[in-house]
């Protein structure tokens, strides 16, 4: 298609003149024929005159009538075209004549010809075969002016011709310039749009390495500091003679970092949009309240908790748990701003209308904290991911994104109000449900023995501590734990008859996930529950969708009581 | 150009092929012609031949001779025989034949007519008149005329045709020859 276009040019380039010259050359042509035919039929009309001259004076001239002869001339000059006829005798000697403007030569001379507006021509005067003298005629035909007169229309047409050739082949090539141009700035175009792709891919690659830096310092220092607090409670649980109630402060104490812990993956999994949201119809007041005796512990001495909760507060539809990791994270930046110790509210309350923002309803949480304070410059960043004012290693920048995206999330809003030195507000728009809130289950007391009979399990676990733990727990709830480190293992268990009730498997493992496994053991035992459970979200959602019960990592003993209660009472018909 | 033109012009002037030069010839009509005169006689007499049609047969093949017959009196002499001796007409060379009268003018394609003391020109006219014979006589020998008559005017060997007379020996005279005629009497409609 280029080429082609290229190739029309060229020949347009060449063909333009190269028509110009051929019309040129043509309409010459056609001139000159028009004046060859025009001279050739004058010569011939003179000839014929010559020739009649030349008979009727043929008589005059044997016998030497002279006037006889002249008189013949003489009839010839009616024709004004005729300017010259002269009669010679055989010797070539004058002998009549007529002349219209120069006087004849006394002499024939053959050697005279046409010139110019002249045309020039002889007979010879025969009389029965022998030339007795000659007639020389000189004719006039049109001067040049008026013959090229007759070949204006030619002429006209040819230059018109030419110059609309001309004119064409001037626009393109003013085009094929104009073109040049264009795609020389294309080009250049071009060039600075992919500079530009690449400088913002390497931007961002820059931007991402840095988030990148920041999350896994960020993360290592929460987990280190939660490690710490786990290892350390540990090693006090091993000393021997430990009062009964420093042994339960230290349990709690890791109860608490494990939370944290788990926290802290939740984020780092929202964060990666990888956690669905499962929200539900929630009582604001009661989770805050819940969460209350769990925050005060990290707070420290100096500062003080206090709240401010609306008694008549709407439900809400949101995530609990990231309520709760958002609810966390505002808190834990008002510890740290704060040092040196200060005052936390949490107050909440019904909107309506207006200030509602896009529902009618809305209800409000607002923690306020009487720290440092947000620079105003800032203060726009805070919502971004990875943002952070805290130092590398105390913070991965992850807390109020999260905040931001569980509220927009959930249909709301979250904003923030600062002044540097007095304190920071975040309020939490979350839209009221019209849904009434869920029948509150009979608190319950940690179901440490298992309500129902025990039960045996096979337990699928690649990871050993993982594994050790979750049989330590199953075993301390009374049930009787059957251990296959994979799944081909556990199949194996099975067709060699293996004694169990339920199956608890974990989802990722190599060689085959938990869902296979689960698959294949149901083509086996129909009727047998599986319980799969999963750190990853991806893990999470596919065990869903093929409607397993699914415990999520990390778990509390008494979700575990619980999963396997339930299993247990389905596998027993209850 | 009609046949009864008169010609009446003023210019002498000789422009023979075969006369080298120009004479200003004496207006002495009457009287015993020049040797010039005679020359220019001698040569029209040839160039007639040019301008008349014989009838079938009277003219034999191409290269057969027409012959030039003097019939009584000779004013041309051996002139005559040199003059004749280089003319052509078509293809046709010339005879010249010396008679004593018209009893022995069969096969004579042109005839002047000299008279002689035996037989007038008038006689002469009068037997060749039914013959395809060109009858040419001279104003300086008689006034008799036939065919065709020499006659000086101003000057200038010139003469007369009498078409009808040519018309009565199954002849046809030239229309270019006719226009140079001093008087041309035309040959009566038929």
């Amino acid at each position: 298609m280029k080429f082609a276009s290229v190739l029309m040019r060229r020949v347009f380039a060449v063909f333009v003149p190269l028509a110009i010259l051929l019309l040129l050359l043509a309409g010459l042509w056609v001139i000159y024929q028009g004046e060859q035919n025009y001279r050739r039929a004058q010569q011939r009309a003179a000839k014929v005159q010559s020739e009649i001259l030349a008979a009727s004076v043929t008589a005059a001239l044997d016998f030497g009538d002279r006037s006889a002869a002249q008189e013949s001339a003489n009839a010839l000059a009616v024709n004004p075209q005729v300017r010259n006829a002269g009669i010679y005798d055989a010797k070539g000697d004058w002998f009549a004549g007529y002349a219209r403007t120069q006087a004849l030569p006394r002499h024939f001379s053959i050697a005279a010809s046409s010139v110019g507006n002249t045309i020039r021509t002889s007979a010879p005067v025969i009389r029965s075969g022998t030339r007795i003298g000659t007639v020389d005629l000189a004719v006039a035909i049109d001067p040049l002016a008026r013959r090229l007169t007759r070949y204006a229309t030619i002429g006209l047409l040819v230059g018109m011709t030419s110059l609309a050739l001309a004119v064409l082949g001037y626009g393109q090539s003013a085009l094929r310039r104009v073109n040049l141009t264009l795609a020389e700035a294309n080009r250049e175009l071009e060039f600075q749009m992919e500079e530009r792709v690449r400088t913002e891919e390497q931007l961002r690659e820059a931007q991402k390495m840095q988030a990148l830096g920041q999350l896994t310092g960020g993360i290592a220092h929460d987990f280190n500091n939660l490690l710490a607090v786990i290892q350390g409670s540990a090693d006090i649980l091993l000393r021997p003679e430990l009062p009964e109630d420093k042994r339960v402060r230290v349990t709690n104490a890791i109860i608490e970092a494990s939370t944290r812990g788990a926290l802290l993956t939740g984020q780092l999994l929202a964060f990666a949009r990888r956690q669905p949201l499962k929200p539900e119809i929630l009582d604001i007041n009661r989770r805050i309240l819940t969460m209350l005796e769990m925050i005060r512990p990290s707070l420290g001495p100096n500062i003080v908790l206090g709240t401010q909760l609306d008694g008549d507060l709407w439900p809400v539809n949101v995530d609990p748990g990231q309520f709760e990791a958002a609810v966390l994270n505002i808190v834990v930046n008002a510890r740290d701003a704060m040092p040196d110790g200060g005052q936390i509210t949490i107050r909440t309350r019904n909107v309506a209308g207006e200030e509602a923002g896009q529902h009618e309803r809305a209800v409000v949480v607002s923690i306020q904290d009487t720290g440092c304070g947000i620079e105003p410059a800032q203060i726009r960043h805070v919502f971004e991911p990875f943002f952070t004012t805290k130092v590398v290693g105390k913070g991965t920048g992850l807390g109020l994104s999260q905040v931001y995206g569980f509220a927009a999330q959930s249909g709301g809003e979250a904003r923030i109000k600062s002044e540097t030195g007095k304190g920071t507000v975040v309020t939490l728009f979350l839209p009221a449900s019209d849904k009434p809130l869920p029948a509150r289950p009979e608190a319950s007391s940690l179901p440490l023995i298992a309500k129902e009979p025990a039960g045996r399990i096979l337990l699928v676990e690649d990871n050993e501590a993982v594994g050790n733990l979750a049989e330590t727990l199953l075993g301390e709830l009374g049930h009787a734990v059957v251990r296959a480190r994979s799944g081909p293992e556990a199949l194996s268990l099975a067709d060699r008859g293996a004694e169990f009730d339920i199956v608890f498997s974990d989802v990722v493992m190599p060689g085959m996930s938990g869902v296979e496994l689960a698959d294949k053991l149901k083509q086996r035992r129909p009727q047998l529950p599986i319980i799969l459970t999963t750190g990853y979200s991806e893990g999470l959602i596919t065990a869903e969708s093929q409607n397993f019960p699914v415990v999520r990592k990390p778990y509390r003993m008494e979700t575990l009581a619980v999963a396997v209660d339930e299993a247990l009472a389905m596998h027993r018909g209850h | 150009m009609g046949p009864a033109v008169t010609r009446r012009r003023p210019v002498i002037f000789l422009g023979l092929s075969l006369v080298c030069s120009a004479f200003i010839l004496t207006t002495a009509a009457e009287a015993q012609p020049t040797p010039l005169e005679i020359e220019v006689k001698a040569a029209f007499l040839a160039k007639f031949a040019a301008y008349v049609i014989w009838p079938p047969g009277a003219v034999g093949a191409a290269d057969e001779p027409i012959q030039l017959c003097i019939i009584g009196r000779d004013p041309f002499g051996a002139e005559l025989d040199q003059t004749v001796a280089r003319q052509r007409v078509a293809l046709h060379p010339f005879v010249v034949r010396r008679l004593n009268g018209t009893a022995s003018a069969a096969g004579c394609h042109i005839a002047f007519l000299g008279g002689s003391t035996t037989q007038s020109i008038a006689a002469m006219q009068d037997a060749l008149d039914d013959k395809p014979i060109l009858t040419v006589t001279d104003a300086s020998l008689g006034a008799e005329r036939g065919m065709v008559h020499f006659a000086l005017k101003d000057g200038r060997v010139r003469f007369h045709i009498d078409d009808a007379r040519a018309a009565h020996g199954n002849l046809a005279i030239s229309a270019r020859l006719l226009s140079l005629a001093i008087t041309v009497r035309p040959r009566t409609q038929s």
